[in-house]
This record gives C-alpha cells, structure tokens and sequence, in this order.
C-alpha cells in the first residue's frame, strides 16, 4: 500500500488527486478497453453439414489450438444418438466437454423413463398406471430413438437454461426423419413425427400388419444452434465454427438439390476443404459422417493440408 | 493501487495481447522468416500467408523482396575507357554460354555485386513501404553516384527508416556482400535494432515454435571454420524442413514455403510444397486441387 501523507484539503489537493488518479488510473482504463478474446476463437474449428437425397453428411475438423498456437489434432466432438441422429459442438472445448456430458445425461434418463427436467411427473416406476403415462412409457420403450427435432429441442433447452452465463458452444444438430409412405390407391403419407409425436403406437401398428408397400424416405433435418440456443433449419446446408462465412459462402455456391449420396461426399468435402484453405483456425485434418437413410453412418477421413 | 499491482496487471495485457494478435483488424503477415548462411552464401525461406482478422486474404504471398540484384536493367555508364568493357559484356550475354567461354565471361565478371533480400513480417503495408522507398534510395544511389550498396549499407539504411518512422515491422535483411565476400545476415527489431546475426535468423509469429530445432542443428561456426558449414542442398533441406514445421504449429503461417539461394552467382527460387497428411486410409476427393498446385505460383520479387 502507498501511504500518502495526510494533507489538509487545500487548493494543492486538488493536484495531488490529478496525480494519483488521473495519471495512474487512467492508462490502466484506457488499456483495459482493449478487446475481449471472443471464447469462440479461442480453441478454433468449424463444422459444415449438408444434405443430399435420403442422406447428410456433416464435415468437421481436427484443429485444436490455443489462439494461433495449434497443439493438438483430433476430430471435433461429434454425440451419435443412434444411426439416424448427429449432434456436432463446436466451440470452447471445456463448454463442449460439459455440453456433451449433459446431454448424454439427459438421454441416459429418457432412457430410464425418469423424466427429470422436463416438467413431467416423476414416475419412479410405472406402478402408477393411468393410461396417459403407460402410453409414455411404452412410447418410450419401443422407439428408443430420438427423433432429430426432438434432440435439436433438447439441446436448445439445455443452452437456453444457460442464458445469462452461456455455453460458448455453438452446436449442429442433423438427422433424418423416417416418412412412411404406404400406397393405398391415393397413397397417403403417414408422417410418424412432428405434430403426432405421441400417437405413433397407433400408426406403427397399422404399418405393420398391412400387405401394402410400405416405402420408407427419410427426409433430412439440419438445424444450426448459437449460444444460447437460438435454432435456424434450413433444408439444404448449414454451417458453424470460425470459419462460418467462408463455409456458408462455399456451400451456397456448390450445394444443389438431390445429390445422391456419393455426390454428397464430393461437395460437402470440397465445399469444406475449399473454406479451410482461407481460415487460420482451422484444418488439420477433416473428417466426413456420411448418414444413410436405413444404412447407418460411415465415417470418411479427406486429405487435407496441415496448416 | 501499488507497483506491484501495476506490473502484474500490466504483464497479463501483454500475453492477452499475444492470443490477440492474430485476430487484429489490419492486414498483417504473422509469419515466418528464416535465414541461414552456408558455405557460398545465405538461404532465405519464408512461408505465404497473409491474414485478416483470422481470414487468410493470400494463401500465396511473397514475403521475400529483394533491394539489390546484379541487373536492375539499368546500367550507369561509367567512365569512357569502360564503355568497351560494357559493350564486350552485353555481347557476351547474347551470345550462347558454350564452355569453351566460360573463361572470357569469368574474367569479366570479376566483379560480383552484392544481391540482397530483405525478408518481411509485420505489417503488410509497413513493410512494402519500406521495400519500396529503399530500393528506390538504392537505385538512385547507383545511377547518380555509381555506387554499388553492399547488405551492410541496406541494413544501416533500414534500421533508420525503422528507427525515425514508428512503422510496425520487423525484418531479416540478407544476402550476399560483394565487400566482405560472404554472406550476411542482419536482423532488424520493431524499433529500429539491428543486429548482425552469425550464422542464421528467424522472426516472425512462428519462429518461436523452431529457435530449438535450430539451435540444436546449426553448426558450430566459430572461427569461420569453412568446412563445418552446410553445403546449397544441405540448407536448403533444412530451411524447408524448418519452416513446414513452423507452419504446422503457428496459425498465421502457411501456404508453401518459398526459398532463395542467394550467392556470388545471384539468386535462385525455389517453391516447396508442404505435404498433405496422407494417413493410408485418406481419401482425397476427385480433381480437387490443393490449394498449392497450378500456375499462380509465379515467382514475382
């Protein structure tokens, strides 16, 4: 501590205050307004998902590095729910970490049928057997999976929770919704999600026992999150990471509708490698996770710089 | 609020103040420049990144200017009983260079000029500026007053421009001097300070990830010991090596790697590829050409 010598107040006081705060304080709050690190800079990477017809591949890269420093190469973090549904985070690596962890946490009590946190009653077992909660229970235990819209509401809620202090992650939750088309003279479309979420025991059961083809399309879904949850769907392509506005440029310029699935591979891949060559944190390697309606997830490593 | 306070807080907005550097606003070259000396000279080698805010805006930049060549296209007449001696040597250069005259053109050629680079970091606009204005001071050096600069006088002239003016740039000035008959290298700070550096330099936002590698490489030079020295294909592997391996770690450096061997002789480009990580279970997509591949890598100095 600097003791100052105590002084009457006097007209000489008023140049000792000039002294001590103005010239000391003030270039320290002049460089205090220096900018920020942005959170979202700091570790680097970029995720780019796209979809073709009955499939999505979702592209991400390995670069993990302490502002222009790279220290480590390994593929972003990327949550397979099932072989329909893909989250890709992309952000501060400690955020992702916890982001995962929570969301893994909340599927493992869906699983359980705890349905903690979502408002419901908490039915430790199913001994409480009014016909509403056994037709959740049993929903629950014959499709055990989730279908994307519901795991992209699910990421939102769990970065919205956060919304004074955010995760700095910006996540890409992709996936294909199964459309059962059963031709029966007019050929009705019974869409097992959206709206009708809680009667699909009832169309399942019809699907099944009839005679009728019953082709099934898998409609892709691919939905960018921000911080704090904010989602925007778009049919054809989207982008997230530091290297966001050259991917949303290159993939706006090389996507077109229905690309089969090898063709897919080619574009997404190009689109990604392209916008990696213009960007400072990210590359390193790049990955590909090819979704095929009713084939599962092959997962393809490009060639790529290592800049 | 103490000293104490003071120094710490003011050492915590220095190392912020690293992390930031990459994501200024201005077009800046964080980089990576190397200089070597070998047995005939010096190779320089310098990555081609220049970046924006995180955005690369030229994946294939030149890093590498050079202030004196033996020919600039203009040749100050000298005296009268030189005109011969001028007029032999233009013939010489038509004619073709047949073994057999190799003698003749040595003899004329006695006299080498230096040739000197100066290897640029920091600010792109600072540093072209800089290139720009001395190799104009040069030139008109040699045309009014037919004096031939040596490295050591471009240095001694930069490290005023750098000293006077408060431009952001920190430079590897090297080459090969006529007057010393080896090569040379000096090294150029952010304030004006020179230094002549012995056997080699590096600068830039990557150099820091190989001052090891480099030190544990380079020969000991001590004593001009000629026969320690590298020979041209020995540094060029090394600062090709050096510098992919910069480029692998550092952010703001990439692209190829662009190297100069600097002798008596002259200069020589030479462009370097960096290899893509080929694991064997790699796929590389259908004619997607790597960024470093076609004919926009024209050497231009």
């Amino acid at each position: 501590m600097i003791i100052y010598p105590f002084r009457k107040p006097s007209s000489s006081s008023f140049l000792f205050f000039l002294f001590f705060f103005v010239f000391q304080l003030l270039p320290i709050l002049v460089l205090c307004q220096q900018q920020q690190q942005d959170p979202l800079h700091l570790h680097g990477g970029s995720i780019l998902a796209m979809s073709g017809s009955n499939c999505i591949a979702m592209a991400v890269d390995s670069r993990f590095g302490s502002g222009p420093q790279m220290i480590h190469t390994c593929p972003r973090t990327v949550l397979l729910l099932h072989s329909r549904v893909m989250v890709g985070l992309v952000g501060l690596e400690g955020d992702v970490q916890s982001l995962s962890h929570e969301f893994s946490v909340q599927m493992e009590n869906l699983k359980l049928r705890r349905f903690l946190g979502f408002g419901f009653a908490s039915s430790s077992s199913s001994s409480s057997s009014s016909s509403s909660t056994s037709s959740y229970s049993s929903q629950w235990s014959k499709t055990t999976s989730m279908t994307p819209k519901s795991a992209s509401c699910l990421m939102s809620h769990l970065l919205y929770q956060r919304r004074t202090a955010p995760y700095y992650v910006e996540p890409i939750v992709v996936g294909l919704e199964e459309i059962k088309a059963t031709c029966r003279g007019q050929g009705n479309d019974h869409i097992s999600n959206d709206s009708n979420h809680y009667n699909d025991d009832d169309d399942d059961d019809k699907g099944d026992g009839d005679d009728q083809e019953t082709m099934i399309r898998y409609k892709p879904f691919l939905c960018a999150q921000d911080v704090i949850g904010a989602q925007s769907k778009s049919h054809a392509f989207v982008c997230s990471g530091v290297a966001k506005k050259s991917l949303y440029g290159c993939a706006e310029s090389l996507w077109r509708p229905n690309l089969s699935s090898k063709e897919l591979v080619q574009v997404c891949g190009k689109a990604f490698l392209s916008a990696l060559e213009r960007d400072c944190l990210s590359g390193y390697g790049a990955v590909l996770y090819l979704m095929e309606g009713g084939k599962g997830i092959q997962e393809i490593q490009l060639s790529c710089r290592n800049d | 609020m103490t000293w104490r306070h003071h120094s710490i807080f003011l050492s915590l907005l220095i190392a912020q103040k690293g992390i930031e550097s990459i994501l200024s606003s201005d077009v800046s070259m964080g980089t990576t420049i190397l200089a070597v000396r070998y047995r005939d000279g010096v190779v320089v080698g310098a990555d081609s990144r220049t970046s924006v805010s995180g955005y690369v805006s030229n994946r294939l930049a030149t890093k590498i200017s050079f202030i004196l060549e033996d020919d600039f296209g203009i040749y100050a007449l000298p005296p009268s009983s030189d005109v011969q001696l001028q007029s032999q040597f233009l013939k010489h250069k038509r004619a073709d260079k047949a073994s057999t005259e190799k003698k003749n053109t040595e003899s004329l050629r006695k006299d080498y000029k230096s040739t000197c680079c100066i290897c640029r970091s920091g600010s792109a606009a600072d540093t072209q500026y800089l290139a720009d204005t001395i190799r104009h001071q040069l030139l008109r050096r040699k045309v009014l007053h037919s004096m031939s600069s040596s490295v050591s006088e471009v240095a001694h002239l930069l490290k005023n421009y750098l000293h006077n003016d408060s431009l952001s740039a920190s430079l590897i000035c090297a080459g090969y001097d006529h007057k010393r008959d080896k090569g040379v290298i000096f090294s150029i700070d952010m304030g004006g300070t020179l230094m002549e550096q012995e056997g080699w330099a590096c600068n830039g936002s990557g150099s820091g990830y190989i001052l090891g590698m480099i030190d544990a490489n380079y020969p000991d030079i001590q004593n001009d010991k000629t026969s320690s020295m590298w020979r041209e294909d020995e540094a060029v592997s090394f600062v090709t090596k050096a510098i992919e391996l910069a480029i692998e770690r550092d952010g703001s450096s990439g692209g190829v790697v662009r190297i100069f061997v600097i002798n008596k002789e002259g200069k020589k480009a030479i462009i370097h590829r960096p290899a893509c990580n080929h694991a064997p279970k790699n796929v590389a997509l259908s004619k997607f050409a790597p960024a470093t591949r076609g004919n926009d890598l024209i050497n231009r100095s």
